[in-house]
């Protein structure tokens, strides 16, 4: 193959697993095959400079010597086509390229094995680059890279963290979604109060670009707590998987649908005595538990329920089926989740002896939200 | 005199009268009531207040309910006197009954003293079902 027609082949790279078990690159996963690109350069840059020791800087031209160009994507999974620009320069006698498109699948190999560690002659100052390389990998997703004659290896996020651990990087980026509430703004230096729905933990975030500030201001929360926000991230993760900051924003988004958020927003401005003289408002922590658990129910597809506040102070959930039966949740102000279930489906009827309730509690300052979640589901029909 | 009851009280007898109940606006999602309309609350005390169709209008007891007795209502809902009578519940019109307190026209009170705290959740849910079931009645 020539130039005229897109240039030669450069190895084979395949993405495998979650979002593309679909037909089509996610338009997002394209930064992955840029990354490549990047490392390829910085292995071959260091490689030169290793063997070169006089040298500090590689020969003028070098970095263009090598141009990946996206020539089709096959099928299975998804395999988008690498192939290179030959620009015929003197310098490409090296193949320097080729020889770190190699040492990167061996490495790779290396990592696969259960005593995992780095070829001898891969360049340590290239190490951050392969850290970033796989950066948007979801946990069930990975890239097998491979060549003529070589056995494929594979990067994936547990490769990843052997590549920080051998590294001794405290951390490394991983692009994640991080659930939790905007609860302070600024403009300079690009910063944001977050903190994160999940354990409450609270973060300064970083943005990158000044545009995300307005779709971090339209959740921020002032007066009102602020709305649980789902923000696309590029984060700091340590070497036990633990988010340790945010360093950019990519996108942000309302965790929950209008017509939720905005049940959940009138929770919110219960204040005391909104039914009876002694009725308690909601508590935030109650709200807070509610809201998680809604959002879980938007992820999993689990049909919206009424949402409403409690007699005697919290947040009750309730399903109701077409033909009488029916779930509640109830988020009581003193941390208890109470569930109470009439016979799925079927007319309830009260018995004083021996009352057809389910009554299931559990306490949501150690809630389990899987078992919660599980839990509803069994009652719930349509989910 | 029926066992229970105190000066100026009176058993409904079975019919197909309607039983009005207001619903608090945080208890009304969408058009979807909350099994709350018909529970009770500590200081029900096991007396689930409604009002007879047979005696006022679901307008007027609206009217009476959010302009006279300044309570917050999204709208009157209904199950009828047979509907709560098939569920072996007693309903006592109290609105004779001179004891200093303030009532809405035609008040009544499905009685739930005898029932145990799940019992009178699950008769809740049963009821809010045939409310539901009914719609609206008022605005």
């Amino acid at each position: 193959m020539s130039d005229d027609d897109g240039g030669t082949p450069f190895g084979h790279f395949r993405m495998v697993g979650g979002r593309y078990d679909r037909p089509g690159l996610p338009v997002s996963s394209a930064m992955e095959l840029f990354r490549y690109e990047r490392l390829v350069k910085a292995v071959a840059h260091h490689t030169f400079l290793a063997r070169n020791r006089g040298r500090r800087r590689v020969p003028r031209g070098f970095e263009n010597l090598l141009e990946l160009r996206l020539v089709d994507v096959a099928r299975g999974s998804v395999v988008p086509v690498l192939n290179r620009s030959s620009r015929g320069d003197v310098l490409i006698q090296y193949d320097l390229y080729e020889e770190a498109r190699r040492l990167i699948n061996e490495a790779l190999g290396e990592l696969g094995k259960a005593d995992p560690s780095l070829p001898r002659n891969f360049p340590v100052p290239a190490l951050k680059e392969f850290a970033q390389f796989g950066r948007s990998l979801h946990d069930s997703e990975y890239i097998e890279l491979s060549g003529i004659d070589e056995p494929p290896v594979v990067l994936s996020p547990s490769t990843r963290s052997v590549i920080q651990r051998l590294a001794q990087l405290e951390s490394i980026e991983v692009e994640s979604v991080l659930v939790g509430q905007i609860t302070g703004l600024r403009s300079e230096p690009q910063q944001f109060d977050f903190s994160f729905a999940a354990d409450g933990r609270k973060f300064v975030g970083l943005y990158v670009d000044p545009v995300v500030w307005n779709a971090l201001h339209e959740l921020q929360g002032y007066a009102n707590r602020a709305p649980l926000a789902s923000l696309s991230v590029v984060a700091k993760q340590g070497v036990d998987g633990e988010v340790l900051g945010i360093v950019d924003v990519l996108g942000v988004e309302a965790a929950l649908p209008p017509a939720w958020a905005e049940r959940v927003e009138m929770l919110t401005s219960l204040s005391r005595g909104w039914y009876q003289e002694e009725s308690e408002s909601p508590s935030p922590k109650a709200i807070d538990a509610a809201e998680e658990l809604l959002f879980a129910f938007v992820d999993e597809d689990v049909p919206r329920p009424g949402i409403y506040p409690f007699i005697e102070g919290g947040v009750q959930f309730e399903w109701h089926a077409p033909g009488g039966g029916e779930l509640e949740l109830t988020f009581h102000n003193d941390g208890r989740l109470e569930a109470f279930s009439t016979a799925g489906g079927q007319v309830a009827e009260p018995d004083d002896d021996e009352p057809n309730g389910l009554v299931v509690e559990y306490n949501y300052d150690e809630l389990d939200i899987d078992e919660v979640l599980n839990f509803v589901k069994e009652h719930v029909d349509g989910s | 005199m029926e066992a229970n009851l105190v000066d100026g009280e009176e058993l409904v007898p079975s019919s197909l009268e309607l039983l009005w109940r207001n619903a608090h606006p945080g208890f009304v999602d969408g058009d979807i009531i909350s099994s709350q309309v018909f529970r009770l609350s500590k200081s029900d005390q096991g007396k689930l207040s409604t009002a007879r169709s047979s005696k006022v209008g679901s307008a007027e007891h609206f009217d009476e309910y959010t302009g006279y007795l300044g309570l917050p209502s999204a709208g009157v809902w209904a199950v009828s006197r047979a509907e709560v009578d098939a569920k072996g519940v007693r309903v006592i019109d109290d609105s004779a009954v001179q004891d200093g307190s303030q009532r809405p026209t035609g008040h009544a009170y499905l009685d739930l003293r005898a029932k145990s705290n799940n019992a009178a959740k699950t008769l809740g849910s049963h009821l809010r079902s045939l409310a539901q079931g009914r719609g609206r009645i008022h605005p």
